[in-house]
């Protein structure tokens, strides 16, 4: 298990150093830096001073070398827009992202979850029917179309709800959340449901599945027949059996619900991560994005090594395999 | 084989069993209407929309329905230049049609070519090939497309190298895993022991009985090369301003949507939502009539 634990942990440091290796090539690669940073009426002088204070003039490998440095002691570059270290800015917004992404989950897992039961009990019912139907629209309708619609809607033609922004924040434990507020709740409604209905028609389907797989099997039925109360089947005996399929998607859609904030935040200018890099790839601010696609490829080989080592916990033949 | 009649060869019987589905038969109707409005677009829209001489700035943001100073209908209302919005979807769903069908046959042709060989060869070549197929698709195809973005730029050729990327671990996937199933068959033992060459038995003899489940495949990477394209085009680093596809219609009409002027966004959402959903259909309904699992 160790051993195990270990080689993964060494494949994922590597991973992490390939991945850096290429996003610092492939921004270097846009464009010369000292362009943006230097104003064109600079004399030659004040070019290469500045040239040599950023270390530009070094070959590719030493300021590869510099960045990395940098960069394990939290150094990733100020913004050039906002004039602040680019990690302060991400770090900054991550708990707006991080707030609408655990909203968005907990929508999910409230609502999907009872819908799924309710279909795969009554796969027949026209109300069935109905929660299958609006799963299979979610499942192919882009999520940006759909939180157009929302806010065309809900918030422009019947006017129940703000469209943009985080509504009034308080602090807690120094951090400052919407959810505490009555105008902060309003405010995360329509971002919430927008980035949850991909993950909702997701969940709905694999309950569904699942719990038609789970009524059939003899210890429901066997349930049945002691004449065990239908509520205590349904929350007991199938939704127990069901949730194990459901916990490892929803921790692997976790990631996606991340990289789908991006558009949610946009759409409804939610001041998270999200809409601060697509704001700073419309300004060209190139710290803040390499910042930006670090903090994201760190943050995805995190989820996947965690997914890997509760999978190996949960089911020994990875291991195994892994061994041979 | 000469004599089977046409309903009892595979192709036929696939054809046969898909027409019994209605509304697959209804969304393939819809895909082929919108393919042939973005082929004829310049023959049917009522104006060129980037041609900036007929467009009449007096007509800006016109309602749907409503005659505009040149005594024209504009049936789906008019942007903030006068633009005809119908004829700005008919051009938008070309430049949209063509990156999805494009980036998906170079990345159905990329993955599809690895897969099998991966499965053939098998050995070193199988193991990495298949160790960043499962890498790349830990990641969200959004935000890989993104990054890719980032670094190569905006452009109809960038956007479509972006999604090949990011689409050809699918085909990859399901071609190799499908070949691996197959390549212990006789019929590869028997094109073996004839010496075939290599190339012709992995593109003559695996490819036929791989293509089926990898065509279900193809649908749906259309439709959701179109909606990465339009997502990405939306959040403005998909397409440059020159090539206005339906994410570009619907990311302009996103300021005027707030003030209640909804037909400049809303009519091209609606055509690229009835497209993705079209395409999803024809796509699920071609898994059930391919997919040998699902049978008697």
């Amino acid at each position: 298990m160790t051993v195990f634990i270990i080689r993964r942990l060494l494949q994922s440091i590597a991973l992490i150093l390939v991945m850096s290796v290429l996003v610092f090539l492939g921004v270097y690669a846009i464009g010369n830096p000292a362009d943006t940073l230097i104003a064109p009426d600079a004399t030659e002088e004040e070019r290469t001073a500045v040239i040599q204070h950023f270390g530009l003039d070094k070959p590719l490998y030493a300021q590869y070398g510099k960045f990395l440095s940098n960069a394990l002691k939290g150094d990733m570059g100020d913004s050039f827009k906002f004039n602040e270290p680019a990690l302060k800015l991400i770090t900054e917004r991550i708990p707006a992202t991080l707030e609408l992404a655990f909203a968005a989950l907990f929508l999910t897992i409230l609502i999907g979850i009872p819908l799924g039961l309710v279909a795969g009990f009554r796969p027949k019912a026209f109300f069935s029917k109905l929660i299958m139907g609006v799963s299979a629209f979610g499942f192919s309708v882009p999520v940006f179309w759909l939180g157009l619609m929302m806010v065309m809607v809900f918030a422009v033609i019947l006017g129940w709800l703000p469209a943009s922004g985080r509504g009034k924040t308080v602090g807690f434990f120094g951090i400052p959340v919407s959810f505490l507020t009555w105008d902060g709740i309003r405010h995360m409604i329509l971002p919430a449901i927008n980035l949850s209905f991909f993950k909702l028609s997701l969940i709905i389907r694999l309950t569904r599945a699942g719990t038609q797989e789970v009524i059939r099997s003899d210890y429901v039925k066997y349930a049945k027949a002691k004449g065990l109360r239908s509520s205590r089947i349904v929350l007991i005996h199938v939704l127990k059996n069901t949730l194990i399929p459901i916990t490892t998607v929803l921790g692997m859609e976790f990631g996606r619900t991340i990289a789908f904030a991006t558009v949610t935040e946009t759409i409804f200018a939610w001041p998270g991560m999200g809409k601060l890099i697509i704001d700073s790839i419309s300004t060209l601010d190139r710290p803040v994005i390499v910042a930006y696609l670090m903090m994201i490829v760190l943050m995805f080989i995190m989820i996947n090594l965690i997914v890997d080592i509760i999978y190996s916990l949960l089911d020994p033949r990875v291991r195994l395999e892994e061994r041979a | 084989m000469k004599t089977m009649k046409f309903k009892d060869r595979p192709l036929g019987k696939a054809l046969t069993e898909y027409v019994e589905s209605p509304m697959a038969v209804a969304a393939f109707c819809v895909v082929v209407v919108f393919f042939l409005a973005a082929i004829f677009a310049s023959q049917i829209a009522p104006q060129n929309p980037y041609d900036l001489a007929t467009l009449e700035l007096l007509d800006g943001t016109l309602e749907p329905m409503s005659e505009g100073f040149g005594g024209m209908t504009y049936l789906l209302g008019t942007d903030e230049q006068g633009r005809d919005m119908l004829s700005a979807i008919l051009y938008g769903l070309r430049i949209s049609l063509s990156v999805g069908v494009i980036s998906t046959l170079l990345a159905f042709a990329l993955g599809t070519s690895l897969g099998l060989i991966a499965a053939y060869k098998g050995g070193r070549f199988e193991t990495i090939l298949m160790r960043i197929v499962d890498l790349q698709l830990s990641f969200p195809a959004l935000l890989i497309a993104l990054v890719l973005l980032v670094i190569l730029g905006q452009g109809v050729d960038k956007i479509v190298l972006a999604l090949v990327i990011v689409n050809w671990a699918y085909f990859a996937r399901s071609a190799r895993g499908n070949a691996m199933a197959e390549r212990n068959k006789e019929y590869i033992e028997a094109a073996k022991a004839l010496r075939l060459s290599d190339v012709r038995i992995i593109f003559r003899h695996l490819l036929p009985n791989v293509l089926p489940s990898i065509i279900v495949i193809a649908t749906t990477t259309v439709a959701r090369a179109i909606s990465t394209e339009a997502t990405l085009s939306f959040l403005g680093i998909g397409l440059p301003i020159t090539e206005p596809s339906l994410g570009l219609l619907i990311s302009n009409g996103f300021r005027y949507l707030l003030s209640g002027k909804y037909w400049i966004s809303f009519y091209p959402g609606i055509a690229l939502v009835i497209v993705i959903v079209s395409l999803n259909m024809m796509g699920d309904r071609l898994r059930d009539v391919l997919n040998p699992r699902l049978k008697r």
